[in-house]
């Protein structure tokens, strides 16, 4: 059975290269990408009987779509064929340099963790100052985490890396869809969370936690209350722009956008603040992205997590 | 249909827009949103972007916000060469690298300055106290230190050889503070020269066009009315002060 998938793959990437196509990889076969799994059902049925489509159907409809994404105008992207080839070939690790008690860190952990991309961690604990030595500085000068590292190949900045990912390897098309309406709809959110999203969670979190712990101090309550209104006001906007009536931000599917958000919205956690608690809408959001994530998505936190329970007993 | 793009030439995002459509020949229609008039906060406005920001794109149903997925959605659609956004994985990555970076980093520096220096004083009638101007000048500074030491570093354009997004995208950033009068080239010799060349590639015309608003801001501001400011007063106090 494995060995009929293996040179099915292995034919409809032949005969899709031959003319020049990118053949997209759609279940476990070569063992990288993960087959439709539990978490995949549940959307499925959740955008079917939102939308009144039997949800077979709505399945069938959405893998021809996804099918369909195949075509020429892909450019270049055969080099993104041989790569990954050569990569699985030569067993090459991507490598990371993460704290996962940064948000666009643990975006990224879950992703090379959800679609079994080979790869390495590098833990950098901010905490004990390890961005700041001189061996992390030669490799990154504005000594700052996520760094990611291809053979030769440094780059920094979150988004950077996970497009970079989500274009290198043959990972479900969902996290950063083909189709061009689709894929704007991820670089807009994903542009946007740059000055709202994070600027104004990482803030809460900042003022409760960071800023505390470093300096003794009582937390700024006239600045903490400032900073909960301005996370109040981008939440409205994430619910009322983004969301809307839809299961994910950009859609139907679970995006690379959901993944940022997500970990921002978690970081206060850490301080023990649920900043979604008065948000139905939102909350049900993070547990669908939770359900898709599975394990991927505790393992990540865990280090969160720890923070806020070492905290909740000192209290 | 033509592809609808609305714009404010004020806006450093909608001139890389502008720019970009304009270049590759991209047909397009021209809708002016006009901020100081607060344009954006009209209905009408409200139904394209809901973001309700410019530059914002109408492409028959799909309408999109963000000047960065607004150019990689033209990009694709009307297939531009190549350089502008590199299948290449890794030229890609460098490109999206700086797209990335600069969001909380040039653009609101650059951003900052053009406020401070012009608009809040003619807003509250006075000058900005002088620790907030050095403040600001301090972090744009350390931003563009940046851009000529990592970005750029020894060559031609961010990327390469030729020109990218994301020198589209740094330009009109850098441009900003020139509306204020401060010439951020002044002692920069590797950052004018790599502004001749992006001036150059997107063809001397284009750009002088596009800039046109921006550089006669200061011009501008001496006959506009400080209650046209009232509108932003709040929000911008809060940001820059």
């Amino acid at each position: 059975m494995i060995y009929f998938q293996l040179l099915s793959t292995v034919i409809a990437t032949i005969s899709c290269r031959t003319h020049g196509y990118r053949p997209i990889q759609y279940g476990g076969a070569a063992g990288c990408a993960p087959a439709r799994n539990e978490a995949s059902t549940y959307i499925t049925s959740m955008a079917a009987s939102q939308q009144g489509e039997p949800a077979e159907q709505l399945d069938r409809r959405r893998t021809q779509q996804r099918e369909s994404y195949c075509r020429p105008s892909l450019r270049g992207f055969h080099l993104a064929d041989r790569e990954h080839l050569v990569s699985m070939a030569t067993g090459r690790l991507v490598e990371v340099y993460l704290d996962l008690l940064s948000q666009p860190c643990r975006a990224i952990q879950i992703l090379l963790s959800c679609t079994k991309i080979p790869h390495r961690v590098h833990r950098v604990a901010l905490r004990k100052g390890e961005h700041r030595t001189a061996e992390f500085s030669k490799l990154n000068p504005m000594q700052k985490v996520p760094v990611l590292v291809d053979g030769g190949f440094v780059l920094t900045e979150s988004d950077a890396i996970l497009k970079y990912l989500a274009n290198k390897y043959d990972i479900p098309e969902h996290w950063y869809p083909w189709q061009p309406e689709r894929r704007a709809r991820v670089d807009e959110y994903v542009a946007w969370h740059h000055t709202n999203t994070r600027p104004h969670a990482a803030k809460v979190f900042l003022l409760e936690v960071l800023l505390p712990a470093q300096f003794g101090a009582q937390v700024d309550q006239d600045r903490l209350e400032r900073a909960l209104l301005e996370l109040d006001a981008t939440l409205d906007k994430l619910e009322s722009m983004f969301l809307r009536r839809q299961p994910f931000l950009c859609g139907d599917d679970i995006t690379l956008a959901d993944l940022l958000a997500v970990c921002e919205l978690m970081q206060p956690l850490g301080g023990g603040r649920d900043v979604l608690k008065d948000r139905p809408q939102l909350q049900r959001w993070r547990s669908r992205v939770q359900s898709a994530l599975g394990e991927s998505f505790n393992e990540a936190h865990a280090v969160l997590f720890a923070v806020r329970d070492r905290r909740q007993a000192k209290l | 249909m033509a592809v609808e793009l609305y714009l404010d030439l004020f806006s450093q995002p909608c001139r890389s827009v502008f720019m970009f459509a304009k270049k590759n020949n991209i047909p397009f229609e021209f809708k002016k949103v006009s901020l100081m008039d607060g344009e954006h906060y009209g209905d009408d406005f409200g139904k394209i972007s809901i973001i309700r920001k410019v530059p914002a794109l109408r492409d028959g149903d799909f309408c999109l916000s963000e000047s960065i997925a607004i150019m990689v959605y033209l990009a694709e659609k009307f297939q531009t060469p190549d350089f502008w956004y590199p299948a290449d994985l890794q030229q890609r990555a460098r490109v999206n690298e700086y797209l990335s970076w600069q969001h909380t980093a040039i653009r609101m520096q650059g951003s900052k300055m053009f406020w401070l220096r012009l608009m809040i004083p003619k807003m509250i009638g006075m000058e900005v106290p002088k620790e907030k101007m050095d403040g600001a000048l301090e972090d744009l500074n350390n931003s563009l230190n940046l851009i000529e030491e990592k970005f750029l570093q020894d060559r031609p354009f961010i990327v390469g050889d030729q020109m990218s997004l994301a020198d589209l995208v740094a330009i009109v950033e850098i441009m900003q503070p020139l509306g204020a009068g401060l010439d951020v080239f002044d002692g920069r010799p590797k950052l004018s020269a790599w502004r001749d060349r992006v001036r150059t590639f997107i063809g001397e015309e284009l750009f002088d066009e596009a800039h046109q608003n921006i550089l006669g801001a200061q011009e501008g501001m001496k006959q506009i009315d400080p209650s046209k400011l009232e509108l932003f007063k709040p929000k911008i106090l809060r940001l820059f002060l």
